[in-house]
């Protein structure tokens, strides 16, 4: 096949913060996940599973924490009582509005809905990395992954060990569920510090993703901007997001802000009477989403009711614009550049569907129509590699695409005083591992320090100081950060004084289930 | 077997069993260790929870007074952050024998451009709390460097016996720094140490170093957080 100008490679970054508490009978935070599910992961499984015969490959980023959820048996089970309890909604819905024929029929398409997603979720015998893993042997997903918990790493970079632990400990439990070790990477919050390719490099990472200003403003001045990758010195290659075409889709004002659009916030779990979404809601009555949502985004007041036929109409729309942004995008490139170029696009997976409804029919509708065109071809990061090993050399700059592109929404007045305690921890950990090397641990000791990373790892999540900058969900996070600090300090000191409680730890392995192989004696920093 | 069990069951007896030691042994005391030889049981959610909300209770994340620790972490271009805490005992200790001891917080750069890795003080001041932390501002015009922050203690009164107690982890600053200000040699930089020096407090941000807060645990984890998680997706302050 003759190469076409540009590759177009779409990224989506799938994560989730691990949200699992078997703890408690009933927990509403994993309902995120499966919110997720339902909206994000089944919808785009279905349209990679349409389009299996098409020429185009997708990368998609599974994080540790939402692999290890995915394939959770308690989670699954509960997932199976949120999906009944949202079919049973959408019934009494269908009732509640039978004088009602424009309320009604959307009624009846979130009843077919969740219907759907049930069925789909059983024929992956509820394991959506059964669907994951047969997409990627079928050639239409390149599969990454990220960090254990999603750590932000250029702040857990004051020890020796925490950055690696992160990096090895996601890998190797990727490579447990896949049985494969993937070449790509994606960095959290594309969090990057000079140095970090190195510790990439040695467990056989060969690219990653940054945001643009670590090209731009990287050791070498670029010669194709961020249409090319650069190889840092050790090897590893580096790509970067095109922000003004991510900007089309994720900005404020992009396509899924258009008002025929279904509107996210307008909930029936917000709207209706307490009584009525009595077993909907939480048992202390608290109001929370329940994924039936009536309206389009529209500026009228009241809002109009959604029409999926309209929205459809505005999909095609979009993706014509788009289509034709990346041509001009594309001719534009080729005014100064004879090699291939990439064009990297990166989103999180779950803007796809779950907050942007009509977002996987965008993407299906991209790829059907981009699949024959002359300038450019949907493609891996990976494919434009093995056609472009020729790169030039650099060294990308510290950079994150969070606000600002730094460091600053991780690091703030909301957020700041949970390092103090993170890296004493960290420390705590890394001298702990030293000293119980090379000499006879019991088996509970054995046990408990494998825990104790756990808990560690969780601590570092990027999620928890994220909410808390943001506001959203802030005391959960503190109360996060708390639990898991607290645990790997019952841990650390029941090793150090010989005192460890075996059902408490058993407890602690049964709460904080994560990496079920983790072993502290196979950590050996390089 | 280092690996997690989750296929056992706990019988009523055992539950009742643990509940009346953990009723003896952790109120209001610390735990003690205990052995109980049938542990390899399911554990219900109840008490799950109540192991989760003992350990919450009495290991509260905490820094020891005795810890000697300085990190340093690059927010943004233009300012970093230092957390640090100074060993309590062995500062008391000190201001006995001397008691015009003083603290400092110092910040150094190293030229990473410059074959003969200058070294220049880009910050430094005296800090009132051993435990605390602080933003600072970075000059403008800094060359690609590493920086690194240490905590120094000497007698205010003779200069001398100065002692470096702890360093930090090193920290690359984004080469933006350069790029966006008007670019200064290492070596005019160092020439104008000293009178960087003089006013290295205006560069503190926003004002003197504040001490640092304690842990501070939330709700007790009954509540519920009725918000969609949000991780900012769709949102254009993410990007």
């Amino acid at each position: 096949m003759n190469n076409k100008s540009a590759i177009l490679s779409i990224v989506l970054h799938a994560h989730l913060p691990y949200v699992r508490h078997p703890e408690y009978e009933h927990f509403h935070e994993e309902s995120w996940l499966f919110e997720a599910i339902s909206e994000s992961y089944i919808p785009l499984i279905d349209v990679l599973e349409r389009l299996q015969t098409s020429r185009f490959k997708l990368s998609l980023s599974l994080s540790p924490t939402l692999i290890a959820m995915l394939k959770d048996e308690l989670l699954q089970q509960r997932y199976r009582i949120y999906l009944n309890q949202r079919i049973s909604l959408a019934e009494k819905e269908i009732w509640r509005n039978r004088n009602n024929k424009s309320l009604q029929k959307l009624s009846r398409l979130y009843y077919r809905f969740f219907q759907h997603t049930a069925q789909r979720f059983e024929h992956y015998q509820g394991n959506l990395i059964n669907a994951f893993k047969q997409l990627q042997q079928n050639n239409v997903l390149e599969l990454l992954t990220s960090s254990a918990t999603h750590s932000y790493l250029p702040l857990i970079n004051v020890n020796d060990t925490a950055v690696y632990n992160q990096i090895k400990i996601g890998l190797d439990y990727f490579e447990s569920v896949f049985n494969f070790r993937p070449k790509g990477y994606w960095l959290p919050e594309c969090g990057y510090f000079q140095g970090l390719e190195n510790l990439l490099a040695h467990e056989g990472i060969e690219y990653f993703y940054t945001d643009a200003h670590a090209l731009r403003e990287a050791s070498c001045t670029p010669k194709h901007d961020i249409y090319a990758a650069i190889k840092c010195e050790n090897g590893v290659n580096v790509f970067a997001r095109d922000p003004q075409l991510c900007e089309l889709i994720w900005g404020g004002e992009g396509y899924p802000a258009h008002p025929v659009y279904r509107e996210f916030h307008h909930d029936i779990g917000f709207e209706l009477d307490r009584d009525y979404l009595n077993g909907y809601i939480l048992e202390d009555q608290s109001r929370v989403f329940t994924g039936i949502k009536y309206h389009q985004i529209s500026e009228s007041d009241p809002k109009q009711h959604y029409e999926p036929r309209q929205a459809m109409r505005q999909v095609q729309h979009d993706v014509n614009d788009f289509i034709h942004q990346l041509e001009q995008k594309t001719e534009q490139i080729k005014q100064t550049m004879d090699d291939q170029a990439i064009i990297t696009l990166a989103f999180d997976a779950e803007l796809f569907g779950h907050w942007w409804f009509e977002g996987p029919q965008w993407l299906e509708q991209l790829i059907l129509q981009t699949e024959n065109h002359t300038a450019f071809e949907i493609n891996s990061n990976q494919h434009y590699l093995n056609k472009n090993p020729a790169l030039q050399t650099g060294t990308p700059a510290p950079s994150s695409w969070g606000k600002a592109g730094y460091s600053d929404y991780w690091l703030n007045q909301e957020n700041d005083w949970i390092y103090p305690f993170l890296h004493k921890a960290g420390d705590e950990m890394e001298k702990l591992c030293k000293d119980l090397t090379g000499i006879t641990v019991t088996d509970l000791q054995h046990r408990a320090t494998n825990q104790a990373m756990r808990s560690l790892l969780l601590a570092q999540a990027s999620d928890w100081p994220f909410m808390m900058k943001s506001g959203k969900n802030s005391q959960y996070a503190e109360k996060r950060i708390s639990d898991h600090l607290a645990r790997f300090n019952y841990l650390h000191e029941g090793i150090r004084q010989n005192k460890l409680d075996e059902n408490y730890l058993l407890a602690l392995e049964l709460m904080d289930n994560i990496f079920p192989e983790l072993d502290f004696k196979q950590l050996k920093q390089p | 077997m280092t690996g997690i069990s989750t296929q056992t069951r706990l019988p009523n007896k055992e539950i009742k069993k643990i509940n009346r030691t953990i009723n003896r042994v952790y109120a209001p005391v610390k735990p003690v260790s205990y052995i109980l030889s049938d542990h390899q049981q399911k554990l219900s959610s109840q008490k799950l929870k109540e192991i989760s909300d003992n350990i919450r209770r009495y290991y509260a994340p905490t820094i020891p007074l005795e810890t000697n620790q300085i990190k340093l972490m690059s927010i943004n271009p233009g300012q970093i952050y230092v957390h640090w805490h100074f060993n309590q005992f062995q500062l008391e200790n000190r201001i006995r024998n001397q008691p015009a001891t003083v603290l400092h917080l110092k910040v150094t750069a190293t030229d990473l451009t410059s074959e003969k890795e200058d070294q220049i003080t880009l910050y430094q001041s005296s800090i009132s709390h051993p435990q605390a932390s602080q933003t600072i501002q970075i000059p403008k015009g800094i060359p690609h460097s590493q920086l690194e922050a240490s905590l120094e203690i000497y007698s205010a009164e003779t200069e001398t016996d100065q002692e470096t107690i702890v360093k930090s982890n090193p920290t690359i600053i984004p080469l933006v720094n350069q790029l966006e200000h008007d670019v200064t040699t290492f070596s005019d930089l160092k020439s104008k140490q000293d009178s960087a020096l003089e006013t290295s407090a205006q560069l503190m941000y926003p004002d003197t170093d504040s001490a640092r807060p304690q842990f501070k645990p939330s709700s007790d984890g009954s509540i519920h957080f009725s918000a969609s998680y949000d991780s900012g997706y769709g949102k254009s302050d993410r990007k």
